[in-house]
């Protein structure tokens, strides 16, 4: 159990470690739109 | 070639084998013969031999060390636990030698002439160390033995009430004769060196038979406790004490009287149940045993008392084993004929066993056996003490047992109380064991082994999932261009030229190298889709200011800096800047800006790093626990602060 256990969430970790590193996600970047998703979202529309 | 003669006194043949024997029991009318040239001398009727459980017989016959040879003679040796046998052994290639036979024990031996002189008996003591025939040596055993039947031919004369004083010497040199006795029967003393073999390894034949146990009972004594009357028995004359399990009372089998060798428990004293009943047979390891004795064994450490249990099995061909239970934990012992080496003071000093080191567990000055029940093949007694030193490698122990006259050493090994039950189809469970046992496992340990193992793999596929978005995918550099930002441009914004995002939304960082110099700069960028006007706005005040204190060189701030944007869909961009400048210094600023997608962090990799390392840290301590509470029962103990000892 405890076998399996340390194996799944150390998988899990990889997993979601690479899903981070694929989004691009780093914790000490300046963020200008955090709140964004893949929608675009926290944009306006820019007027001159 | 072997010699026949008539027996003077009944007339059978009487055979001698070898040349060097000199000395004969007829085998049919027992008188002892003393051969003279083509005579033999009749002085007398040899003793009857002690029955014991031995599964040798003159004429059986093995191979030692790829050379054949035959029991041709044998003398029984009485000393002060018991019986033992010396076979006197025939070699094919006219070697004679000595096959010993304690306990289920052998050692075969060979008289060694040495040129220097022996040590005298009244000057050794157990566990004395010298070195002798170029070998170091530790006395084990010292006996004031006498040889009570002889049977065979012999090379010397013997009978009942011949004195045997002898001391026995254990090597533990890797090679050659580990074994050695000084035979002080005859001045100047005789010097026999030899080694501990397994009975197996002789590739004995001819043997008696029906003799391996359980089936095997010769000469089994029933008799009536002295001091209950209940039935008692022994199993062979091999049984030097039996343990009456119902009053405790110990009784001496070879008495004819069965004197007690200890009363029987007061009322007052709870016996203490054996939870292996006496007489149960099983497979322990493989092999057939029958638990046979029992005792309880007690001390006292700093006002504690500690009691253990000890069951002696009987194995094949004689063999003896011990198993002991303390707190729910059990142990195999098998004694040990090669005495492990040590590297120092003896008792503190770690030792080595078939090449692996043992620690100094503990050492329990005053062991005393506190009950008995079943049979023993030495005269034991409640009330017997003896000295033990223990010495650990997980899972096994060596222990090393001194009596007065006596050293020996035991090799034990931890088994599961599951096992235990196992080889005895003990109903129900066994209790569980209660705190941690010197040579318990840890069960830690094969975890942490396999956490670690796991760590350093799923570490290689972070670290390679890491260089894999680094050095593969990357980040692509979109738009690098210099802006050069003047005071007069007001409220004047600037734009980049476009680049084009591909693909999927993406990760989009801009980075501005500027030229500060004791100053600052505020950059409200906005990214904006020109297709759409959608837009990301985000400011940014870049400082940088250096000096020189006091002969000190400072600096604050940095002339350059960078922001992100998220999930930035596909489409062509640019960047409009529109720069905030001081006015303290109104002076221009050149800005390199440089735009780039994706760009891989190395805080994930740490993270993940970190988050996988708690796993062998957390085994590792738990490991480190289970040792400390192992080794808080030892001699070696940490120290625990006591207020009592500070200097206030």
């Amino acid at each position: 159990m405890f076998k399996n256990f340390n194996l799944i969430t150390g998988i899990l970790a990889l997993t979601f470690f690479g899903y981070a590193q694929h989004q691009g996600w780093n914790m000490f970047d300046n963020v200008a739109n955090p709140g964004s998703g893949g929608s675009g979202g926290s944009s306006r529309v820019y007027h001159k | 070639m072997a010699q026949t003669a008539s027996c003077p006194s009944c007339g059978a043949p009487v055979v001698f084998q070898s040349a060097a024997s000199i000395f004969a029991v007829c085998e049919y009318c027992q008188s002892t013969l003393v051969r003279h040239d083509q005579a033999l001398e009749d002085i007398g009727k040899m003793a009857a031999l002690v029955e014991d459980r031995s599964p040798l017989q003159l004429g059986a016959e093995g191979s030692y060390q790829g050379v054949h040879f035959a029991l041709i003679g044998r003398i029984q040796i009485k000393y002060s636990q018991g019986v033992w046998n010396e076979w006197y052994l025939m070699f094919d290639d006219m070697r004679t030698g000595w096959l010993s036979e304690a306990g289920g024990e052998y050692v075969l031996s060979f008289i060694e002439h040495v040129q220097e002189v022996l040590p005298k008996f009244e000057d050794l003591q157990l566990g004395q160390r010298f070195v002798m025939a170029s070998r170091p040596w530790t006395v084990t055993n010292i006996e004031q033995a006498e040889c009570i039947a002889g049977q065979g031919e012999l090379p010397f004369k013997v009978g009942a009430g011949y004195p045997l004083p002898a001391v026995d010497l254990r090597s533990s040199a890797k090679t050659g004769a580990n074994f050695a006795t000084l035979d002080y029967s005859e001045t100047p003393p005789l010097l026999f060196l030899g080694e501990a073999v397994g009975f197996d390894s002789l590739k004995m034949s001819n043997l008696r038979q029906g003799v391996p146990i359980p089936t095997h009972t010769v000469q089994a004594q029933v008799f009536r406790c002295p001091g209950c009357g209940s039935p008692m028995s022994a199993r062979s004359k091999d049984i030097l004490a039996v343990g009456c399990a119902s009053c405790g009372a110990v009784v001496d089998t070879a008495d004819v009287n069965h004197k007690l060798l200890s009363k029987a428990i007061s009322l007052r004293d709870e016996q203490i149940q054996p939870r292996i009943a006496l007489g149960s047979k099983g497979q322990l390891e493989g092999k057939p045993v029958e638990a046979i004795g029992f005792l309880v064994k007690q001390s006292n450490i700093d006002g504690i008392t500690y009691d253990w249990r000890e069951y002696l099995l009987a194995g094949e061909n004689g063999t003896y084993r011990w198993l002991t239970e303390y707190n729910g934990h059990w142990n195999t012992a098998d004694v040990l004929s090669r005495p492990p080496s040590s590297s120092g003071a003896m008792e503190l000093a770690d030792v080595t066993h078939a090449g692996q080191k043992f620690k100094h567990f503990a050492t329990t000055q005053l062991a005393t056996v506190i009950q008995v029940a079943g049979e023993f093949t030495w005269r034991v007694s409640r009330g017997e003490t003896n000295r033990i030193s223990d010495y650990i490698a997980p899972p096994l122990m060596l222990s090393r047992e001194t009596t007065s006259n006596e050293l020996s050493w035991s090799l034990g090994t931890y088994v599961a109380p599951e096992v235990v039950r196992e080889a005895f189809k003990l109903p129900g469970n066994l209790p569980e064991p209660i705190g941690v046992f010197a040579n318990q496992p840890n069960p830690w340990e094969a975890t942490h082994q396999r956490i670690c193992r796991l760590f350093w793999m799923l570490g290689l596929f972070a670290t390679v999932i890491q260089l894999f978005f680094v050095y593969i995918v990357g980040g692509q550099m979109l738009l690098r261009q210099t802006l050069d930002f003047s005071p007069q441009m007001a409220e004047d914004s600037l734009n980049t030229r476009e680049f084009v995002v591909r693909d999927k939304p993406r990760k989009i960082t801009v980075r501005n190298s500027t030229t500060l110099d004791n100053n600052w700069i505020g950059l409200d960028m906005t990214l904006v889709n020109k297709a759409t006007g959608q837009a990301w706005p985000a400011s940014r005040e870049i400082a940088y200011y250096y000096g020189n204190d006091g002969g000190e060189s400072w600096s604050e701030g940095n002339r350059e800096d960078e922001v992100v944007f998220l999930a930035i869909p596909p489409g062509s961009y640019y960047v409009a800047v529109d720069p905030d400048m001081s006015p303290e210094k109104p002076v221009p600023v050149r800005d390199t800006i440089e735009i780039s997608s994706g760009g891989i962090g190395w805080s994930n990799y740490v993270i993940v790093m970190i988050y996988l390392i708690i796993f062998p840290f957390f085994t590792r301590l738990r490991r480190a626990a289970f040792e400390a509470g192992r080794w808080s029962e030892s001699d070696h103990a940490p120290v625990a602060s006591d207020d009592s000892d500070s200097d206030d």
